[in-house]
């Protein structure tokens, strides 16, 4: 039991030290390209090992650092998080491979910085899924927010520093309002540990925890709802495997895994739904995933489609939530890797679009399905996946959400489902046209495409395929996490 | 006995398609579509198997035989080689194949699931499978009516979803079975867009014609008739579905009336066609089921004929309105007989498929008030557009000149496949028992029966007497091709539309505001003090010129700019604390107002 202790030290230690080695080894590319690879297994090894014991109903706690009484520096293994660790190990380990390729053939500087920089970001994401208290995660929430600054100034244009600004503004204020909400709740309770079904009831009057939840929620604007989602377009302006990473595992990932923790370890379900929070949850996240949607109808950059099919696609997980109800909850945690692994792909095929063409138009992709065909379907496959189309795991989702709304007496949250399903399609199936049967404008400009190069290609063709695994076999490991999840914090029996 | 959902066979075929070409894809096809019917043919009464847990209390049930479902997997298997033999008459593109054996197998999905949410999930790949065909031409109109298709059936599928969950959280199973509840309208909504209910019909006229020759014909077998197969299995409904059926019948006819494109017509006549299955389901008896079923059967066999006949026309001819066709009988002989045994049997003519199913769907909808005049109308109009697809098409002298290779008929893999079906339609209108002994309710069918006969005839007659008597009806006109998508395209541009501009700009003021604001904070705490004081001095400026002597509010206006112009440089005195000892009270006043409220 001691070695077990030690494996969530480990798998965050892991990359943290791996970051020292990159700076060290910086001027040797292969090595110290060989350092992130390794580190990448060494870390999804790690919290590998730790699955069977969570899938048992072990929690595996480590203290790191006593820090305010109550209130330690701790690490926590626990289904859910586990859900979210696996999925970013997993994608870290892909990622990695992606990226390489992509600096490479895009011949990117600093890119020592950037793999430092990759390397802490994905500790602290880890350190987050693996958060015992509030205090632990938002030191790991602010350390994500500086590291992947420098990532998306990386090409350090006069744009891209502007971007910068903008995204740090967003997350940093975002992160004093988190830590309001930190302090208010230590001082409400006394308390900032994730407790499955929540530890607030009681500690307040009605109004206080209303303003509270709606601190966390501005806290959180890393889950990228609207109104406060500007800083995740203005984001797209870093190099591709940034905004894959940006966009499927780390930073918004981290955002709405935050806001499933308080609602379901802080707040817990009936406590929101006496306090009429999923009402205001519902409306926030309504509102974002359809306008969201309308704004990637019209636009013709295909990484800022894909940035407002991501906004439009937490806030499904954001609506799951405000459904307090099991089936809701399921569907939105389950939301969180079946998303990850289907956004990353698309994110994916755009930075090896851009590394075979150059181009970042979808009016100008036409017809590059014949030169590319494989990407081309894997963005099909994922465009459907996210659609909510068969044989993809986006089906799964779609579906617990819906039983969700009923079984949460929200039943017109399906009006919702049911305008963004065909609103996801309006603005998938031209680009998946376009690419793959549209007619090139100039078929001599297509002569010099061809595929990525195989090591940006495999993570592509692997994310889709795990993909379709979670299709036909959703209960390894994801659901089963999230059965276990789920009963922890309705405090019914695991089943 | 084999266990194996016949979808698997088609699903897995499709793996082999990209990699093979020429002849021996085309051999491959066809034996995937001869397997597969091979397997829905043995499978026999089995209980529920291959379940799959999905939610507690909730299973997936991947395979389940009955006689509804026998009646339904044998047509659609059969239908579906048929096309596919029909298909080798050239290289079809990659996508349209695949697209042709995914429609097959996912329509058998539907058929032999037996559960709900397996309906769903087949249900999904069937409008992918279909838009795969309907894309292959990549054609711009073919484009655009991809798309408004797509978009149509993800807005079904969602309804259908939506319907089913409350179901099964109102009941607690996902059983096929009857439903009630607020699920109701929104299955009916998700069920409808695939049936073609008025209004949510205008895909069809809009996209079969636009796909390929093959494209149509597949299409025309599938989507639609999983619907009223959806319909039969559920059961349950109420009057209203049985008099959309009646809608539905009428306008599909009055439309394809109208029409001068032959495949547009042919798709009314789809939606024509579904509204007798659709209002002998809605009639709720056994024998409206068993009518529905075997109206289904025949119209999957005479309208697949048909649109079989209009695409070796089109290759033929390479014309595709009735206006410019004609005099088709003596060069292509054998294509004209298939589209006469087609047509008459879509008429309803005894010893055809058609009348015997028709009069099954025309005698159960008798139940209904007013139900079985509407179909008889319709049979009458039918009866009228049959005539104009015949001898505008086929018998009249041809107009003008045709440029070209000379006619004939069509190669022979698209014969052999009208050729079957055709006899097809012949066999089962001489004897109707051979369906009708498989029909799960056991209703018989008796078109030669007297009052079956004396129908016909008077149908007949009354159509003989309005083409004799109205002569515009024997003559082409220009299609109709205004139908209420009309309105429907309209809210997708004014949504377009929105999101493009409005939206953007309301976007960009909001973005503009927040970097204003931004920028304004940075200015202010770049000397937070005297920001306060020249916020303070300008909002107070007018109120001294108003009051003070010119010279004194001068003063005050210089000391104001004075501070804007060596703004953030100015020192301030002490009178700044002033401002500070504000801040303090009304912060002291909040707090005391907040331990209150706390």
């Amino acid at each position: 039991m001691g070695d077990l202790n030690l494996l969530p030290v480990v798998a965050i230690a892991v990359p943290l030290l791996a970051s020292v080695l990159i700076l060290l080894v910086g001027r040797y590319e292969n090595i110290r390209e060989g350092v992130t690879i390794t580190a990448a297994v060494a870390m999804l090894g790690a919290v590998l090992a730790m699955l069977p014991s969570v899938l048992s109903g072990t929690r595996i706690t480590v203290s790191l650092l006593p820090m305010v009484p109550g209130g330690d520096f701790a690490l926590r293994v626990d289904a859910f998080g586990m859900v979210f660790a696996l999925t970013a190990a997993v994608l870290w380990l892909l990622n990695s491979f992606y990226a390489i390729g992509y600096m490479r053939a895009q011949r990117e500087h600093a890119q020592t910085r950037f793999y430092f920089c990759f390397a802490v970001a994905i500790a602290a994401a880890v350190g987050i899924a693996f958060s015992e208290n509030l205090l632990t995660l938002f030191i790991f929430y602010e350390i994500l927010t500086i590291i992947t600054y420098p990532l998306v100034v990386h090409i350090e244009t006069p744009e891209a520093m502007k971007a910068g600004r903008k995204y740090l503004a967003y997350l940093l204020i975002g992160g004093v309002f988190l830590l309001a909400a930190l302090v208010l709740t230590y001082v409400l309770t006394g308390t900032t540990t994730f407790v499955p079904g929540g530890f607030l009831a009681g500690s307040g009057s009605a109004i206080v925890l209303q303003v509270l939840f709606l601190l966390f929620m501005v806290g959180f604007v890393k889950a990228a709802w609207m109104p406060l989602h500007g800083w995740l377009p203005a984001a797209m302006i870093a190099p591709t495997p940034v905004s894959a990473f940006l966009h499927a595992v780390a930073v918004v990932t981290a955002g709405v895994f935050g806001i499933v923790r308080i609602a379901g370890w802080v707040y817990g379900m009936d406590l929101m739904a006496s306090l009429g929070l999923g009402t205001l949850l519902a409306l926030i996240a309504s509102f974002t995933i359809i306008t969201a949607s309308l704004f990637a109808l019209t636009e013709d950059n295909l990484k800022l489609r894909l940035a407002y099919s991501t906004v439009s696609q937490l806030s499904y997980i954001l609506l799951g939530v405000s459904m307090l109800s099991v089936a809701g909850m399921t569907g939105a945690m389950v939301h969180i890797p079946i998303h990850a692994f289907l956004k990353i792909t698309l994110f994916f095929v755009a930075g090896a679009i851009i590394v075979s063409t150059g181009k970042e138009y979808i009016s100008e992709m036409k017809g590059i399905g014949r030169n590319m065909p494989v990407t081309a379907l894997m963005f099909a496959a994922a465009a459907i996946g996210i659609c909510g189309l068969p044989p993809l795991s986006g089906i799964i989702s779609k579906i617990y959400l819906a039983v969700g709304a009923v079984e949460g007496g929200m039943p017109v949250l399906l009006l919702v489902l049911i305008a963004s399903a065909v609103l996801n399609a309006a603005y998938f199936f031209p680009v998946i046209y376009t690419m793959m049967l549209e007619r090139p404008d100039d078929e001599a400009s297509l002569v010099t495409v061809s595929e990525p190069p195989l090591i940006m290609l495999i993570p592509i063709i692997l994310t889709v395929a795990i993909s379709i695994l979670i299709f036909f076999y959703p209960a390894m490991p994801f659901m089963d996490l999230i059965d276990i999840a789920i009963a922890e914090i309705t405090g019914s029996v695991i089943p | 006995m084999i266990d194996i959902p016949p979808a698997f066979v088609y699903l897995l075929g499709i793996f082999l398609i990209p990699v093979l070409s020429g002849q021996v894809r085309k051999v491959w096809t066809l034996l995937v579509g001869v397997l597969g019917l091979f397997l829905v043919a043995s499978l026999q009464s089995v209980a529920p198997a291959l379940t799959i847990g999905l939610l507690p209390g909730i299973d997936m049930v991947l395979l389940t035989v009955d006689p509804m479902r026998q009646v339904a997997g044998g047509i659609f298997a059969l239908s579906g080689l048929i096309v596919l033999i029909y298909a080798t008459y050239r290289d079809l593109p990659t996508a349209e194949t695949v697209g042709i054996l995914a429609s097959i197998g996912a329509v058998l999905g539907v058929v032999y699931a037996g559960d709900l949410i397996t309906v769903f999930i087949f249900w999904e790949a069937l409008a992918l499978a279909s838009l795969l065909i309907i894309w292959s031409p990549r054609s711009a109109e073919s484009v655009a009516a991809g798309y408004r298709y797509l978009l149509y059936h993800i807005f079904g599928g969602s309804c259908l979803l939506a319907g089913i969950v409350y179901t099964v959280t109102a009941t607690g199973s996902a059983a096929i079975g009857p439903v009630g509840g607020g699920g109701l309208l929104l299955m009916l909504v998700g069920i409808g867009v695939n049936a073609a209910f008025f209004p949510l019909h205008t895909w069809v006229p809009d996209a079969y014609p636009k796909a390929s020759i093959v494209g149509s014909a597949a299409l025309c077998i599938f989507t639609t008739k999983a619907a009223v197969f959806l319909l039969a299995e559920i059961g349950g409904w109420g009057v209203t579905v049985a008099y959309m059926g009646g809608v539905m019948a009428l306008y599909g006819g009055v439309y394809a009336l109208m029409q001068d494109d032959i495949r547009r017509l042919l798709s009314y006549s789809i939606i024509s066609q579904g509204g007798y299955m659709v209002a002998a389901i809605g009639a709720g008896s056994v024998a409206g089921i068993d009518a529905g079923l075997a109206h289904m059967v025949s119209d999957i066999l005479f309208k697949s004929l048909l649109f079989m006949a209009a695409g070796a026309v089109i290759l033929r001819t390479g014309s595709h309105r009735l206006s410019g066709l004609g005099g088709l009988w003596k060069a292509m002989p054998v294509t004209t007989l298939c589209a006469v045994i087609g047509s008459l049997s879509l008429a309803g003519l005894p010893g055809l498929n058609g009348a015997m199913s028709k009069g099954m769907a025309i005698e159960a909808a008798g139940a209904v008030p007013y139900l079985s005049p509407l179909l008889l109308v319709s049979s009458v109009i039918t009866v009228l557009y049959v005539y104009r697809f015949l001898y505008l098409g086929f018998f009249r002298p041809a107009p003008g000149v045709r440029e070209g290779p000379p006619l004939r008929d069509p190669p022979v893999p698209m014969m052999v496949a009208m050729g079957v079906t055709a006899l097809l339609c012949i066999v089962l209108g001489l004897f109707p028992g051979i369906l009708t002994d498989l029909l799960p309710g056991g209703t018989g069918a008796h078109p030669f029966a007297l009052a079956g006969l004396i129908e016909s005839v008077a149908i007949f007659a009354v159509a003989g007497v309005l083409l004799l008597a109205v002569r515009p009806l024997r003559q082409p006109w220009p299609g109709a091709t205004i139908d209420i998508d009309v309105l429907y395209i309209g809210a997708g541009r004014a949504v377009t539309w929105f999101s493009a501009v409005p939206l953007m700009h309301i976007a960009g003021a909001i973005d503009h505001g927040i970097e204003r604001t931004a920028v304004c904070l940075k200015r202010v705490t770049a000397n937070p003090t005297v920001a306060i004081q020249i916020a303070g001095k300008s909002a107070t400026l007018p109120l001294m010129q108003a009051f003070l002597d010119p010279s004194r509010s001068q003063a005050y206006e210089e000391e104001l700019s004075y501070l804007r112009d060596h703004y953030p440089d100015v020192q301030t005195d002490i009178w700044g604390g002033g401002y500070g000892l504000i801040f303090i009270s009304i912060i002291a006043f909040l707090y005391f107002i907040l331990d209150v409220v706390w």
